[in-house]
């Protein structure tokens, strides 16, 4: 599959998702009734929108100039920093699970799980994003 | 690692962007090579050494660590 290819595709499946999501927030009623899941959805898809923009934008001006959007070096660097994401939130997430289980042994009022799961979620994202900088700056071995 | 591409470029006139292009990769693959901060694979090390009409053995220089 070609480059051009690919970022059609990206495109194509986030627009779907965004479709998606906002068809699901106005027919499930949340939008309007409670405040802080419309907030929260918005975000979440505003998000999504602007990460694509600036990765398709990216994109075409990388293609347009003759260079291909991912070569050896930063598939080296995005599993780098994935395996290392995936080791150290690991650590994170069972220490959190910890301190939730804790707090709910306790009776002390915590995040509910689906809120702790986007926790998860959002530490995970942040230490790869992280260590994707770091990678780019420092160099990886091939 | 270190490598003579920098100045087989210049006597081809060619600049990393060009290179890059000529091979695939991104500019920054070759700046990354040229400071020795990035091994290459052996498939695209050897589409440098082609692209620069030298051996693999003559492009790069392994010291011992």
């Amino acid at each position: 599959m070609d480059e051009r290819t690919r970022l059609r595709g990206f495109v194509a499946v986030v627009v779907v998702a965004l479709g998606v999501g906002t068809v699901f927030l106005f027919a499930s009623g949340t939008a309007g009734t409670d405040n802080w899941a419309t907030v929260t959805s918005a975000v979440i898809l505003a998000t999504m929108a602007l990460v694509a923009i600036v990765v398709a934008r990216r994109g075409m001006k990388d293609l347009k100039s003759g260079f291909p959007m991912e070569d050896e070096r930063s598939r080296a660097i995005k599993t780098r920093a994935g395996y290392l994401a995936l080791y150290v939130s690991l650590y994170l997430i069972l220490g959190l699970s910890f301190v939730h289980a804790m707090l709910e042994d306790n009776e002390i009022s915590s995040l509910p799980t689906s809120e702790w799961l986007m926790v998860y979620v959002g530490i995970m994202g942040s230490i790869f994003l992280i260590l994707t900088a770091y990678l780019k700056r420092k160099g990886v071995s091939g | 690692m270190k490598t003579r591409i920098k100045e087989l470029r210049a006597r081809y006139n060619l600049t990393q962007d060009d290179l890059a292009r000529k091979i695939g990769v991104r500019r920054e693959t070759i700046l990354f090579i040229e400071n020795g901060k990035y091994v290459p694979s052996l498939k695209l090390a050897h589409d440098i050494a082609k692209v620069l009409k030298t051996s693999m053995d003559e492009l790069f220089i392994f010291e011992k660590e």
